[in-house]
Order: C-alpha cells, then structure tokens, then sequence
C-alpha cells in the first residue's frame, strides 16, 4: 500500500460505530494510570509512559473516536508503532474500573489493517529493536 | 494458542533447590494468554518460592523477567546481559520455548516450571479446550470443520468406529461422538459426499480431547461451597 | 435564590441524575449479554485439583507468623498487595464520598424538612475532620495528576473536570461551615457545586461510579470480583 493514498474515513467511522462499548470504556476511563504495572513491557522498558495500557489504548482507539474517524495515514502510522511494537495483546491489563484494554487495542489494530496499515513481521530488524 | 498450566509447587521447588540465584523468565506470548507464566504468575511463583526457602533457612535469591516471546531468539536477546548473573533459569514458557531458551544460554541449567498442555482456544476464562493435536496433515476440510484427531479417542480419520452409541463416545457417555457431529456438519453445509473420501491411515497416540481449568480459575466452575474470608481474598484481583 | 437552589434546582438535578445514572446501566444491559457456562464442557476432575492446591504448601504452618505469611502472599496477588498505600488513598477517599455527605447534620436537616425522614449523622467536628481529610486526598490526586508521568500521558481536561466535580463541593463545603469569605456566597456555591457534581455523574468520566459496579462484578473477567455472568457483546 502505497503511503499517499487515502484513509476512508467512512469506514473507519463505521468500525468506530460498530462498537458502542468501546466508547462507553473510553468515556468512563479515568486515566487512573493503575494499568502500568500490569503491563510486563511497561516494566521492562524504565517504565516508560508510552508502554501503559491506558496510553496504548487512548491514543490509538481513543484518537480515532475523539476525531470521529477523521485521522490522516501518518496518524495510523504512528499508531501501528503504538499497537504493535508497543502491544503483544497478552491481554493481561489490570482495569480496577472493569475496562477490557486488550480488545481496544485489537479493534484499533484491526481498523489500521482496514486501511493498508501493519505490522510486518517478516522485517527482522524491527523485531529485534 | 499454546496451553498451559504451572507444575505443582513441589515440583517447581525440587528442581531449584540445588541453586542459590534463579532467574524467573516469564513470556508474554500464549502461556500469558491462559493465565500460566506472564508476569503476574511469575512474581506469584517468586513469592511463594522465596517464602518457602525462607523457612528451611536455606539462602534463596530469585528474580523474574518477563520476555515478549520465548519462541523467539531475537527476543530472548535481551536477556543476554541479565541471565549470565544466575546459576540458573526457571522458563514458565512452553516446551518449545523453554527449550530455546536452554539452547540461548547453554551453560546455564533451564528448567521448566510449566506443563504444556495442547494447542486450544479459550473456552472461558480460565478454561481452555484442546483443538489441535498438530498432527501435520489436517483433514478439517472434509470434516466440515471438525477435528476427528483431536475430538475421536480413536483419532480415526474415516468414520466411527463400531462403538459410537447414538451421540456418544464408547469411551464414556459424556464424550460426545466426533463423527456423529461430522456427519450432521456435513450435512448441514451439503458436503455430505466428503464423508465417503478415504483419507490415507496414520498412526495415533490414543487419547481423548484435553480439557482443563486454570489454577485459580477452579472457583468460576465449582459448585459453591463455603469458603471464609480466604476464599473471598481468591476473588478480589 | 437559597429557596430556588434547595427546592426546583434540587429536583431538577435529581432527575437528570436519576435518570442519567438509569441511561447508563440501561446502556450497559444493552451492550452485554448473559452467558451461561456449560456444564458438560467441564472436566471432571476440578474438585480434586483443587484439594490437591489446597494440600501444596509453600508454607508451612507452624506458627501465627507462618499464618500471616500465608495470607501475605495471598495478598500480593491482589492489588491491595501491590499497590497498598494507593489502595488504602483511594478507598479511603470514595468511602468518604460517597458515606460523608449522606451522614452531615446539615444535609439530613434538610431531609427532614422535605420528607420526614434522616440518617444517622457523625458530629460535626467529625465531620469536619474527615472533610479535611477529603480535601487532602483531592490534593494527593490533583499532584498524582500533574507530577505523575504516566498519570499526565492520559489526561485530558475531561479528567480535570470530573477532579474537580469532586473536589469542589467538598472546598465549599469546608469553607461554609468555617463561615471563611461571605457564607451566603459560599454556601450557594456550595450547593451549586454539589448540584453540579451529581449531574456530572452520568455524562462525564464521573460515569465510573456505575460502571465499576457493573462492570467488575458482572462481566465475566480475568479480573471480576467472583465469577461474573455477563460478557460484552460484540457487533453492536
């Protein structure tokens, strides 16, 4: 996919309306930030922010609801680094409101994938970042 | 995913006692998903570990590290710096990565603090059911989408045998019959002709579809019984 | 303007409040569904395997600190093990949100006034205290929000608001019943503050009042208090 074609923004906005219950989560997470320690690669990288549950989630799923949908390829292209490289959607993210992070995070993944935006697993280098 | 569930605590104990300085490698890759080795159960271990070495009096140091994927050389990279600082590694990974672990750092002993069970899907949470036996040759295609090597105890791969019982396996009456449910999926999607296709034999290990609930999962699924205030601690998380 | 206040305005309030908070548990039956477990697809043997963890002993128990032992590593599996002293702040600081304005002297006055009927009530140096209390809690969150790194990265002015939503009846409160600046103007703003706040409630990340009940004791999770029944429905 090439990096100047255009992001549909309809059916982003339709993905985004497919599930209600995303947005409930995200208008009621408090950004408490007590997802952090959950997260083994919050720990493992100096407890960087950008690795929090809550982070990966908010700035993905919840950009693209606070937008609604009208988000720009280099947008998505941040976000993949964000869902991807950041997320192994081990799906273990403490939540003490009851939030599932873990299927925000894949809904954003597969909202990405809709519109030409992956991860490639076959680039070795990015692995071993 | 990959299943599995924590060897017993004894177990476990055994196999490091010889060690003063272990190294707790969880991974965040299936065993995480069933809720076996991620971080969470591997700090859980280390606590129980070092409370009980505690008590014999015996010096015990344990650390935990938890890697993105254990399958994976180029993640087990950056244990590289860390691990040459133990006498020995705990993997609470699968086999597969368990083993290339060991063969990252082949001076150090690995031991393995989970049975891998098979290859399922999340029943519910906590509960997992097998799916997949990775025989190498699936056959799902002209099964309608139903396993006869995982599902049969028989594994037999054209027809049933001559014990099915209406619905039921012969090995017991709770085990519904895989080629019984084949037949009606086939039926049901109008490839009832895939049923008369010969598929070549193979040799099997004979055993029934796997089946079992997490540690600590056990109370979603039990009937209710009394239970204190430690069993209410077992349900705040 | 005090007669407009306690008596329309109030009414008023209580029915968007009411009737928000009844939106939102509504909205969440309607994303949800109940999902049974199937008996059959259990293994057999549950029952055993957990006597035989009952029976594994990490610990062995010989004395009463054996005993504490025990239930230390039970409880640092729990995030009141993990993270003690935010579990004490933040519990400490709901209970008193939500219990403190119901027992207030002043409040069940009122009450009695409209419908014959009070609480018990703390007195009012009690009271007092623990609306101090309160306040310090609010500041330790209102810092947490602003020093905090990880706490900053997700914040938003939404979460500002529903802050200080909380906070400010409490300030006022506080302020009026030290008659501290003119205490007409105080309590007004009090009450509006107050007013404020339970209309928030539903429409704002206030919604968590709600949703923490339903979400952490009905929806079937790795990490539901007991087992849970419902599960989120997909495709809606």
């Amino acid at each position: 996919m090439d990096a100047v074609s255009l992001v549909e923004e309809n059916s982003i906005r339709k993905m985004l309306d497919q599930k209600k219950n995303m947005e409930f989560f995200l208008s009621v997470c408090v950004g408490c930030g007590m997802c952090a320690d959950s997260c083994f690669l919050y720990v493992n990288n100096n407890k960087d922010p950008s690795y929090m549950p809550s982070y990966k989630a908010v700035h993905s799923l919840g950009k693209m609801y606070r937008k609604k949908g009208r988000v720009s390829r280099r947008e998505l292209e941040e976000m993949k680094d964000l869902i991807w490289d950041k997320c192994v959607l081990c799906t273990r993210c403490y939540c003490p409101v009851g939030i599932s992070i873990p299927s925000m995070i894949s809904w954003a993944r597969s909202i990405c994938r809709s519109q030409g935006v992956f991860r490639e697993y076959d680039q070795t280098d990015e692995l071993s970042k | 995913m990959v299943k599995g569930k924590r060897k017993p605590f004894e177990e476990i104990k055994d196999m490091v006692r010889r060690h003063r300085k272990v190294l707790n490698v969880g991974c965040g890759g299936c065993v995480s998903v069933c809720y076996a080795g991620g971080m969470k159960e591997v700090n859980i271990l280390n606590e129980q570990l070092r409370a009980s070495f505690k008590q014999e009096d015996v010096p015990f140091i344990i650390d935990a590290y938890t890697v993105e994927r254990q399958c994976n050389q180029d993640l087990l990279a950056e244990l590289d710096n860390v691990a040459p600082k133990y006498e020995a590694m705990l993997s609470m990974a699968c086999g597969a990565g368990c083993q290339y672990l060991a063969e990252r750092f082949p001076g150090i002993p690995v031991y393995p603090a989970i049975n891998t069970m098979f290859i399922g899907v999340d029943k519910e949470i906590g509960l997992f059911e097998e799916r997949c036996r990775a025989c190498g040759s699936c056959v799902l295609g002209l099964t309608g989408g139903i396993c006869p090597v995982t599902r049969c105890a028989k594994s037999l791969f054209n027809g049933p045998c001559g014990g099915t019982n209406q619905t039921s396996c012969e090995v017991s009456k709770d085990i519904p019959c895989a080629w019984y449910d084949i037949y009606f999926r086939l039926k049901e999607i109008g490839q009832l002709d895939n049923i008369l296709r010969v598929r070549e034999p193979m040799q099997w290990k004979n055993t029934t579809r796997g089946v079992f609930v997490q540690e600590g999962y056990e109370e979603r699924f039990a009937p209710k019984e009394k239970g204190g205030i430690s069993k209410l601690l077992d349900r705040i998380h | 303007m005090y007669d407009f206040l306690i008596g329309p305005m109030l009414a008023v309030t209580l029915v968007i409040f009411i009737g928000g908070l009844a939106y939102r548990i509504h909205q969440f039956f309607q994303l949800s569904g109940e999902v049974k477990i199937d008996p059959a697809a259990l293994p057999k043997d549950i029952r055993t395997d957990v006597e035989n963890r009952e029976k594994e002993e990490y610990v062995r128990i010989n004395s009463a600190s054996d005993v504490f032992l025990k239930w230390k590593i039970k409880l640092k599996r729990t995030f009141l093990g993990k993270h003690p002293v935010f579990s004490a702040v933040t519990i400490v600081f709901h209970l008193i949100l939500l219990f403190l304005p119901i027992v207030t002297v002043g409040h069940n006055v009122l009450l009695d006034d409209y419908f014959g009927f009070r609480f018990p009530t703390l007195s009012e140096s009690t009271v007092d205290n623990l609306t101090l209390l309160f306040i310090l809690l609010f500041l330790f969150f209102f810092l947490r929000r602003i020093l905090s790194a990880r706490v900053r990265s997700v914040s938003t002015w939404r979460d500002y608001l529903a802050l200080f939503a909380t906070g400010a009846p409490f300030i006022t409160g506080f302020l009026a019943f030290h008659q501290i600046f003119s205490y007409d103007i105080i309590l007004y703003l009090h009450i509006i503050c107050g007013e404020l706040m339970l209309i928030a409630i539903p429409f704002t990340k206030l919604a968590h009042m709600p949703f923490f009940i339903l979400a952490r004791f009905m929806i079937r999770n790795e990490l539901s208090f007991g087992t849970g029944t419902r599960k989120w429905l997909e495709n809606n």
